[in-house]
C-alpha cells in the first residue's frame, strides 16, 4: 500500500468520524422500562463469573488481536520477567544475548533492535526511552513482575493512537493497586546460578478514598559459567581473543534494584518508578576482551507521572497527564585492557490531554494531543585511560501529536473503530497513521474483525547520530520506518468454557533501517534500506473451567520475505507452538503449571540456521496452604534442552546458548 | 406449566377442604408468573389468612410473564366481583392498579413502592428494603467503605437515587451516582467509578443492572476489588459480595395481614405500603477472600446462604 492509499484511508476515517452515523430509531432508543422483566432481576439465575475470563469483553471487542496475562497467570507459571510473559503468548518470541532480551513478533525479531518496534506502557505511561527507544523487558525492566495486575498484549499497528514504536504491537502493563494488597507483602526467592531476589511491598486503600502502593525490589544473580568454543584456545578456528579454555567466569552477573510507587487521591494519580540494572557481558560481544568481568552495562531508568482524570459530564471524561522521564546507559567495554565507555543520557518531559466522550449513545469518541520535549539526548564514547573521545553528541528534540478515534456502534452486532493520528517530529517532520477496524458479532458467541492500519517507528538517536571516527558514520537524514498491516480475526466461543481464535495477517514494511555503507566514506551507516513483507496466521484455543483448569494452546505459522533478496529474514521462525496448562492439584490451593514452547529453526545473520527446539517449564504454586503464604517451585527447561538464540554480527558466536535446566523457589507472605 | 398446575391444585384443595367456602370472601389471585418466589408468597398469604379463621375462596390467574394476557385477566376479575385482589409482581400489580378502582388491592413482590401508591384502593409490600437499612448493612459488612458507587437509569430510578443520596449523607456515606441511558454506557461508567467507589450498590434497574450486564459488572467488581452489594442472592452466588434478601413466604404473610384488615373493613388507602419485615442475607465468602475483606464470624453464621 503506497502513501496515497494511506492518505485515502485517513480521509475515509476522518469522514466516518465527522459524519454522524445513520441508524434506526430503534437503535437509538434507550431500553424502556419493562415491567414484565423487573422481578426477574432478582429471581433469575446468573451465571457465575469465577470460571470466566476477567477480561473477555476487552479481548473480543478490541479493534485488535489481544492477549491478556494476569497476575494469577504470572504466579501459576512462574514468570520471572516480562520476557517470560511474552514468550508464553502466541505470535511473540524473545531472544536473549545474555545482556538484553529482544522481542520478535509475527516473524520479525531483529536481534539487537532493543525492542524499538514494540511500545511498552506502564499504566499508560510510555517507557521506551528517548535515545534508543528501548522497551526494557528483562531484569532491566522498570517494574518487578510481582507488581503486575495484568499485561494486555495488543497485536498489530497501534500508531493511530500511540505514535512511534507501536509498530508490531503495544504491551500495556497494568499495575497492582493499594486495594489489591490491603497490607504488606514480603517476597523472597532463590534460584539457580546463585540468584536471589527480595521484595517488600505495602499497599492499601483508605477510608477517605486515597490509595497507595510502594514497593522495593533487590535482585542479584551471579550468573552461569558459560563455555563458548569460539573462545576456546583448543579450537583451531578460535577467535584471537580466546582464553580460559573458552569459559567465561563470573561475567554473567546480573544485579538490579527497583522502586515503584503509586498514590491516588480523588482525580489525581501520581506514579514514580526507578530501576538500576548492572549486567556483565560474558560473550565477548563487540570485539571486547573475553572473560573479563569488567565488561558490563548499567541501565538506569526512572519516571514520574501525574495523571488527572475528571468526568466533565455524564458522558465526557478528561485525562491530563504530565510526565518526566530519565534514562542513563553506561557500557564498559574492554579492548586489550583499555576501558571504552559508551554513555548516553536522556531526560524528557511532556504532557498528554485526552477527551473521551459518548455521542448519541452509540459513538465513543477519543480526541487527544501530546507534546514531548527531550531536553537531553546525549551520547558519548571515550576511552578512559588514556583518555580519547570518539563521540560527544548533544541534542534536543520535540514531538507533537494529535489523534482522533471513534468507535461507532451501528447495532449490537456491528462496531466500526476508526482512528487517525498525526505526529510531528523536530527531526524528520510529520507522519500520519490511520487504523480502521470493523468488528462484527454475527452471533452472541462469534466475533469477526477486519483490521487495517499503518504504523511508524521514528529513527532513534543512536541510528541518527551515533558515529565513531573511522568506525561508523551518522545519518541525520533517516526517515521513519513504515508498516501497513491488514488482518482478519475470528473469535468463536465454544460452549461456556472454550474460546477459539483464528487470525491471518499480511504486512509490508518500508524504509526499514539497517546498516548500509556510506557512499562517501565507505564506512557503515544506518540507512533506510530494506523492504520486508510477511504473511502469517495463528490459531489459538483457550479454555477456562470453574474447577480451576485453564489451558491455552496456539499454533503460529508465518512467512517473511526480504524484498531485495526474496529470502526469509533472519531470526524468523516459520512455526511456533505454545501450550500453557494450569491444573489445580488441590482446589484453590495448589496448582500445577505446565508450559511447552516449540520454536522452528531460525536463519541467522552469520549464515545457516539456529536449530528448532522445544522446551518445557513446570511450576508448582500454592496459595494460602499456610494462611497468607504463597509458595512456588519452578523448573525451567525441564529436559535440559540445549538451544541457542540468533544474535547480531557483533558477536563471534552465531547463536548464544540459552540456560539449561534451572530452578526457582519463591515464598510470598502477606500481613 | 407444571408449576401452574401444582399451584392451581394447591388452591383448589384449599377451596375444597374449607367447608362453607361458598359463603366466604372471594379473592382474585393475580400472579405475574409462577416462579418459586410467587409460589412462596402465595403459600405465606394462604397460611396467614387461614390462621385468622377466614375461609376465602380463591381464583388464580397466572399471567405467565406475558403482558398480552393482562386484558383478559382484568376482564375476568371485573366480571368475578371479588372482595379483594391479591396481586403479585409488577406486571400483575400495574395492570390491576391501572384498570380497577372499585375493588381493594393488596400487592406484593413489586420492586417499586410507587406501584403501591397508584390509587386509594391499593396497598401492599414491596421488595425494597428501606434505604437507611440498606446503608447500615453496607456499614456493617464493609465498614471501611465511605464512597458507594451506583449506576442507574434516570427513567427508572431517579427519585430513588435522589432519596438515597440524602439517606447516605445522613449516615456519613457518600453516594457516587452515575446515570446510564443505555447498557452500552455501563462499561465507561464503571471505569469512572473504579477510581472512587469502594463498594458498588446494585439497585434493581433494567438498563444498568440487566441480566446481560451481570457478567461485566461482576467481572468489573473482581478486577477492581470493589464488592457488589447485590439485589438478590442469585447475584451473590455468581460473584457479588452480599445481598439483602426477602423472605418471600413472609412477604406473602405480611400481605395476608393487610388483606385481613381490608376484608375486615379497613380502606387500603389507609394502610401505608410496607417494606419486607424480615431481612435475610447471603454472603459470598469466595469473593470476600479474593478482595481481602474480613467478614465478622457472627455475620457469616447469621447468613441464610453462604457461597
Amino acid at each position: 500500500m503506497n502513501i496515497s492509499t494511506v492518505n485515502k484511508v485517513c480521509f475515509i476515517i476522518l469522514a466516518v468520524i465527522i459524519l454522524p452515523p445513520v441508524s434506526s430509531a430503534q437503535d437509538q432508543a434507550p431500553v424502556m422500562f419493562a415491567a414484565v422483566s423487573e422481578e426477574s432481576l432478582l429471581f433469575q439465575e446468573i451465571p457465575s463469573v469465577y470460571g470466566a475470563s476477567k477480561f473477555e469483553q476487552k479481548v473480543t471487542q478490541a479493534p485488535s488481536s489481544v492477549s491478556i496475562v494476569t497476575s494469577q497467570d504470572i504466579k501459576k507459571n512462574g514468570y520471572r520477567t516480562l520476557a517470560d510473559i511474552l514468550r508464553s503468548v502466541s505470535s511473540f518470541y524473545v531472544t536473549y544475548d545474555r545482556n538484553y532480551n529482544y522481542i520478535g513478533v509475527r516473524g520479525f525479531g531483529r536481534p539487537g533492535d532493543y525492542n524499538t518496534r514494540v511500545l511498552l506502557l506502564i499504566d499508560g505511561h510510555r517507557t521506551n526511552d528517548n535515545i534508543y527507544n528501548q522497551a526494557a523487558i528483562g531484569t532491566e525492566a522498570i517494574l518487578d513482575v510481582d507488581l503486575i495486575d495484568r499485561v494486555e498484549i495488543i497485536r498489530g499497528p497501534g500508531s493511530s493512537l500511540y505514535g512511534s514504536n507501536a509498530f508490531f504491537g503495544v504491551i500495556n502493563v497494568i499495575t497492582r493497586r493499594g486495594r489489591d494488597l490491603k497490607g504488606t507483602e514480603v517476597s523472597g526467592e532463590a534460584g539457580s546460578f546463585n540468584t536471589y531476589k527480595g521484595r517488600l511491598t505495602y499497599g492499601n486503600r483508605y477510608q477517605n478514598g486515597a490509595e497507595a502502593i510502594a514497593s522495593g525490589t533487590a535482585y542479584d544473580s551471579k550468573g552461569d559459567r558459560l563455555y563458548y568454543p569460539e573462545f576456546d584456545p583448543a579450537n583451531p578456528a578460535a577467535d584471537p581473543r580466546a582464553t580460559n579454555g573458552g569459559y567465561s567466569d563470573n561475567s554473567d552477573y546480573d544485579r538490579s534494584q527497583n522502586l515503584f510507587s503509586t498514590v491516588a487521591f480523588g482525580d489525581f494519580t501520581l506514579q514514580g518508578a526507578y530501576v538500576s540494572r548492572t549486567k556483565g557481558i560474558p560473550t565477548g560481544a563487540f570485539g571486547t576482551d573475553f572473560n573479563d568481568a569488567r565488561n558490563k552495562t548499567v541501565d538506569t531508568r526512572s519516571y514520574a507521572d501525574l495523571k488527572y482524570e475528571h468526568g466533565l459530564s455524564a458522558k465526557t471524561d478528561l485525562t491530563v497527564r504530565l510526565f518526566y522521564d530519565y534514562y542513563q546507559y553506561t557500557g564498559d567495554y574492554l579492548y586489550s585492557g583499555v576501558i571504552n565507555k559508551d554513555v548516553s543520557y536522556g531526560t524528557w518531559a511532556g504532557t498528554e490531554v485526552k477527551l473521551i466522550t459518548r455521542l448519541q449513545d452509540m459513538q465513543r469518541l477519543i480526541v487527544g494531543a501530546e507534546y514531548q520535549g527531550s531536553f537531553r539526548e546525549n551520547q558519548q564514547n571515550y576511552n578512559v585511560d588514556p583518555y580519547a573521545s570518539g563521540l560527544d553528541d548533544v541534542r534536543r528534540s520535540r514531538i507533537m501529536a494529535a489523534y482522533l478515534q471513534d468507535e461507532i456502534t451501528f447495532s449490537k452486532s456491528l462496531i466500526l473503530n476508526a482512528g487517525v493520528r498525526y505526529d510531528n517530529y523536530s527531526t524528520f517532520g510529520g507522519t500520519t497513521n490511520p487504523r480502521l477496524a470493523l468488528i462484527a458479532m454475527p452471533t452472541e458467541k462469534s466475533t469477526v474483525k477486519v483490521l487495517y492500519g499503518s504504523a511508524f517507528r521514528a529513527p532513534n538517536d543512536y541510528e541518527l547520530y551515533y558515529q565513531v571516527p573511522g568506525l561508523s558514520v551518522a545519518n541525520p537524514e533517516l526517515k521513519p520506518e513504515k508498516i501497513t498491516t491488514t488482518e482478519v480475526v475470528f473469535d468463536q466461543y465454544l460452549g461456556d468454557h472454550l474460546r477459539a481464535s483464528v487470525l491471518g495477517y499480511y504486512y509490508k514494511i518500508k524504509d526499514l533501517i539497517n546498516y548500509g555503507t556510506d557512499p562517501v566514506t565507505g564506512l557503515p551507516q544506518f540507512q533506510n534500506l530494506e523492504e520486508v513483507t510477511a504473511k502469517g496466521s495463528q490459531a489459538e484455543l483457550e479454555g477456562k473451567w470453574a474447577n480451576g483448569i485453564e489451558a491455552r494452546i496456539s499454533y503460529t505459522v508465518q512467512r517473511t520475505k526480504d524484498q531485495l533478496t526474496g529470502d526469509p529474514i533472519t531470526n524468523s521462525p516459520a512455526q511456533m507452538v505454545k501450550l500453557v496448562l494450569n491444573v489445580p492439584v488441590m482446589k484453590d490451593k495448589i496448582f500445577l503449571g505446565v508450559e511447552e514452547q516449540y520454536m522452528d529453526r531460525r536463519k541467522i545473520d552469520a549464515g545457516g540456521y539456529a536449530p528448532a527446539f522445544a522446551i518445557t517449564n513446570l511450576t508448582l504454586f500454592s496459595q494460602n496452604l499456610v494462611q497468607r503464604l504463597d509458595a512456588s517451585v519452578s523448573v525451567y527447561n525441564l529436559f535440559n534442552k540445549e538451544y541457542g538464540d540468533p544474535v547480531t554480527l557483533d558477536f563471534v558466536q552465531p547463536t548464544i546458548r540459552q540456560d539449561g535446566r534451572s530452578y526457582r523457589f519463591k515464598l510470598t507472605y502477606a500481613f | 406449566m407444571r408449576n401452574a398446575i401444582v399451584l392451581t391444585l394447591m388452591l383448589l384443595a384449599l377451596v375444597v377442604l374449607c367447608p362453607g367456602a361458598a359463603h366466604a370472601e372471594r379473592i382474585a389471585l393475580l400472579i405475574s408468573s409462577d416462579d418459586a418466589p410467587y409460589k412462596e408468597a402465595v403459600a405465606g398469604f394462604n397460611e396467614y389468612v387461614g390462621k385468622q379463621g377466614l375461609q376465602p375462596s380463591y381464583e388464580l390467574i397466572n399471567l405467565g410473564g406475558d403482558a398480552s394476557k393482562t386484558g383478559e385477566a382484568i376482564q375476568k376479575i371485573k366480571l368475578g366481583r371479588f372482595d379483594l385482589i391479591f396481586a403479585l409482581g409488577s406486571l400483575a400489580t400495574d395492570a390491576v392498579a391501572r384498570e380497577i378502582s372499585d375493588t381493594p388491592i393488596v400487592a406484593g413482590l413489586v420492586l417499586r413502592p410507587e406501584s403501591l401508591k397508584k390509587g386509594g384502593n391499593i396497598t401492599g409490600v414491596s421488595l425494597e428494603f428501606p434505604l437507611d437499612l440498606q446503608f447500615s448493612w453496607i456499614q456493617k459488612v464493609i465498614p471501611q467503605a465511605r464512597t458507594i458507587g451506583v449506576i442507574y437509569s434516570p427513567e427508572e430510578n431517579k427519585k430513588k437515587i435522589e432519596a438515597a443520596i440524602k439517606a447516605a449523607q445522613k449516615m456519613g456515606l457518600k453516594l457516587e451516582a452515575q446515570e446510564v441511558r443505555t447498557s452500552q454506557e455501563v462499561p465507561d461508567v464503571l471505569e469512572r467509578l473504579s477510581k472512587r467507589a469502594q463498594v458498588l450498590w446494585g439497585v434493581p434497574d433494567t438498563v444498568a443492572l440487566s441480566m446481560q450486564m451481570a457478567k461485566p459488572i461482576l467481572l468489573f467488581s473482581l478486577q477492581n476489588s470493589i464488592p457488589v452489594v447485590a439485589p438478590s442472592s442469585m447475584w451473590v452466588k455468581a460473584g457479588a459480595l452480599y445481598s439483602l434478601d426477602c423472605d418471600y413466604k413472609d412477604v406473602g404473610a405480611q400481605c395476608g395481614e393487610m388483606a385481613v384488615k381490608v376484608l375486615k373493613g379497613a380502606s387500603p388507602g389507609a394502610l401505608p405500603p410496607e417494606s419486607p419485615r424480615t431481612v435475610n442475607y447471603s454472603l459470598n465468602m469466595n469473593t470476600a477472600r479474593m478482595m481481602k475483606l474480613a467478614i465478622p464470624d457472627d455475620l457469616v453464621r447469621g447468613a441464610k446462604q453462604t457461597f
